[in-house]
């Protein structure tokens, strides 16, 4: 199933290289990625990530990611396959 | 007036983080923290220094898993820092709050393949709960606490502060702010979810209750106690939830897992309602998972979200720390008489008396590694601290040293790291001085970090090296034997003279090959104030059962 996972964290470096690692160890591939500062002071990120994953496994990567200490929060979205219209939301 | 370097406010942070060991060793890009200690060596701060980074990052986890506080180790950068990773590694699976500093090339060589540069922040990331550079001295503080900060709370894990040299060097306003309380975070109690996990107890035929590490690290014992006498719930332990509930507790059925017991194992099948408190679910617990626990409806207490509904899906997940919930779960659970039940489990314990027996006292031909482990067991104090390393000695010492009285089982669980017990025994001993602290070994794990015989001889630490010799990679060996065909390939290993290795270091050894020496020679060995090794030459062939083949379900297990 094709998911969007959401997730705000701290703005510091190696942010990425972390949420990376997470989807390396459970080899996923990253079909899409957006990165962007979001408030004025960029002390937060916002992560856009799509990936192709089981559901299962889908919400296991969302709680690795949450266990991560730079990020402060993640949502995961069951897309329609490769659509932009999210279908049901889950906030882990 | 005297300004600080960020070196002296490193040493100054952590001795106001109430730190006074750590374990180190120094080199180019940390000499200014080193520096700094030397000022404030005065009895304050220990400095051990270890013979190889690895067993600086072991000897801080053996000191944290027997202390409950942060253990910390210092390197340099490059090679000093790379050193470190098995041990953060272990650290980070068997969930232990170690803090380790790495000194850092300047910040304007950063990038740019200096001498000793090594990007020690890419390559812990994935194995650290946190970490972080520090390229400006006024940052060091408030990095620290941080990072200690983060090594204790919540479920607990390794952290490593990477300080370039520039930050060391350089002048800073030394402002510390105070270090958190220690927080397991309170999370609201589910209330709802506690009262499930209370009907599903309560209503259940057939409760079993795993243990595991998170009730060691949550203080969680009474509290667990309380619980199953009350609700009369046979339970079973994985290898580091080993003595959290007593051994001779009429309740407890021993381990799980590929080499655990059989009753333990095999209930897991049989049970209707399964109360696992702050284990994960490892695959050495489960075998196949798919096989795994059929019968039951799971009530799963973790401190880590991450942890629920990864192997075993939970009928009732419960978020948290475990001694809260258990201690909010207690008043809601029915006082339960099982008889039946219990009885069942002590009918398939008897299952394994020939194993036992045919390990323990073997009629004759040289000693059993089994039969020198309970002998240990009989010439230990009820305080001892057991290190075992890994191998087959490591799961005997699990199956047949009795954890009854204050005694403490330290051991690699998750990773596995042969040579954890030497400097993870050196971190427990300088941490309980008064305690006896015993390193039980295989000859293959003893030659992993012999050198740390160095650190013992010049910190005189009266830790005990246990070595049992069966001249194999016996754990290697033994699948070799079962589903290799006997074909032993590289597991014959041969070692040096270990007493005169000993020697060597100015330590008193011993050997042993006789079974009429084994308990004098243990008895000296326990009871001398100061550093000991003692090798017992064991039978080289010795498989330990019961074993789960792996990929097997538990059902599959096997007795001989
Ligand atoms: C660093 C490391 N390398 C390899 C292994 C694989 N391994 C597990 S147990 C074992 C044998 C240990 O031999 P020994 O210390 O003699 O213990 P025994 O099993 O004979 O009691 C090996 C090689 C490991 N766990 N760790
Ligand atoms: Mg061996």
């Amino acid at each position: 199933m094709y998911y969007t996972l959401t997730a705000i964290t701290e703005n510091t470096p190696g942010v990425l290289y972390r949420i990376a690692s997470v989807f390396l160890q459970g080899q996923i591939n990253i079909e899409r990625l957006e990165v962007s500062a979001i408030d004025e002071t960029r002390t937060r990120s916002r992560f856009r990530i799509e990936f192709f994953d089981t559901e299962q496994h889908a919400h296991l990567l969302a709680r690795r990611m949450e266990r991560l200490v730079e990020v402060e929060h993640v949502e995961l979205t069951q897309e329609k396959d490769g659509g932009e219209t999210p279908q049901n939301t889950d906030s882990t | 007036m005297h300004t600080p370097t960020g070196a002296e406010s490193l040493v100054r942070t952590l001795k106001e983080a109430g730190i006074d060991t750590i374990f180190g060793y120094p080199g180019g890009a940390i000499m200014p923290a080193y520096d700094a200690l030397y000022t404030h060596s005065n009895g304050k701060m220990r400095h051990i220094l270890v013979r190889h980074e690895q067993a600086a990052a072991h000897a801080a986890e053996g000191y944290a898993q027997t202390t409950g506080n942060v253990g910390v180790c210092v390197a340099t950068s490059g090679p000093g820092a790379t050193n470190l990773l098995t041990g953060i590694t272990n650290a980070m699976m068997d969930s232990t709050p170690i803090l380790c500093i790495t000194g850092q090339v300047n910040q304007a060589l950063l990038g740019t393949d200096a001498f000793q540069e090594s990007p020690i922040i890419s390559m812990a990331a994935p194995v650290t709960k946190w970490c972080a550079q520090v390229q400006s001295a006024d940052k060091i503080a408030p990095t620290i606490m941080r990072a200690l900060a983060i090594a204790e709370s919540g479920r607990p894990g390794p952290v490593l502060v990477d300080i370039t040299k520039n930050a060391l060097a350089e002048a800073c306003t030394h402002e510390v702010p105070a270090r958190p309380e220690k927080s397991r975070p309170s999370l609201p109690l589910d209330e709802k979810a506690i009262l499930e996990a209370s009907e599903l107890l309560n209503t259940a035929k057939r409760p079993y209750a795993l243990v595991g590490h998170g009730v060691l690290l949550s203080g969680a014992q009474d509290a667990l106690r309380t619980l199953l006498e009350k609700a009369d719930i046979p339970c079973a332990a994985t290898v580091l939830g080993l003595g959290a509930i007593s051994d001779d507790h009429p309740l407890f059925h021993g381990m799980l897992g590929m080499h655990g017991n059989y009753a333990a194992n095999l209930k897991t099948d049989e049970a209707d309602v399964i109360l696992a408190v702050g284990m994960r679910f490892d695959d050495r617990v489960t075998g196949d998972a798919s096989r795994f626990a059929r019968n039951a409806k799971i009530i799963h207490i973790d401190i880590d979200p991450a942890e629920l509904h990864k192997i075993i899906p939970a009928t009732v997940p419960l978020v948290g720390d475990a001694n809260a919930i258990l201690e909010a779960l207690t008043p809601h659970v029915a006082q339960a008489d099982r008889t039946a039940w219990r009885e069942s489990f002590r009918l398939l314990d008897q299952c394994e008396e020939p194993v036992r027996k045919e390990a323990l006292s073997p009629s004759d031909g040289p000693i059993s590694m089994s039969e020198a482990i309970r002998a240990l067991d009989e010439a230990t104090a009820d305080s001892a601290i057991i290190v075992a390393d890994v191998g087959q000695h490591q799961m005997l010492a699990a199956r047949y040293y009795r954890l009854t009285g204050t005694r403490r089982f330290i051991t690699s669980g998750g990773l596995g790291t042969m040579g954890f017990s030497l400097p993870a025994a050196i971190g427990a001993q300088i941490a309980h001085p008064q305690r006896q602290v015993i390193a039980v070994m295989g000859d293959g794990c003893a030659q992993m970090n012999i050198q740390e015989l160095g650190t013992i001889m010049q910190e005189k630490v009266p830790v005990k090296i246990l070595i049992l010799n069966n001249h194999y990679l016996g754990m290697v060996r033994q699948w070799q034997e079962l589903f290799f065909d006997e074909r032993y390939s590289a597991t014959a290993i041969e070692s040096p003279d270990f007493p005169a290795l000993a020697a060597a270091y100015n330590i008193k050894g011993a050997c042993v090959r006789e079974r009429a020496e084994l308990a004098p020679a243990l008895a000296e060995f326990v009871n001398s104030t100061e550093t000991r090794l003692l090798e017992v030459h064991v039978r080289t062939i010795e498989n330990v059962f019961p074993m789960i083949p792996s990929g097997g379900a538990v059902t599959d297990i096997r007795l001989q």
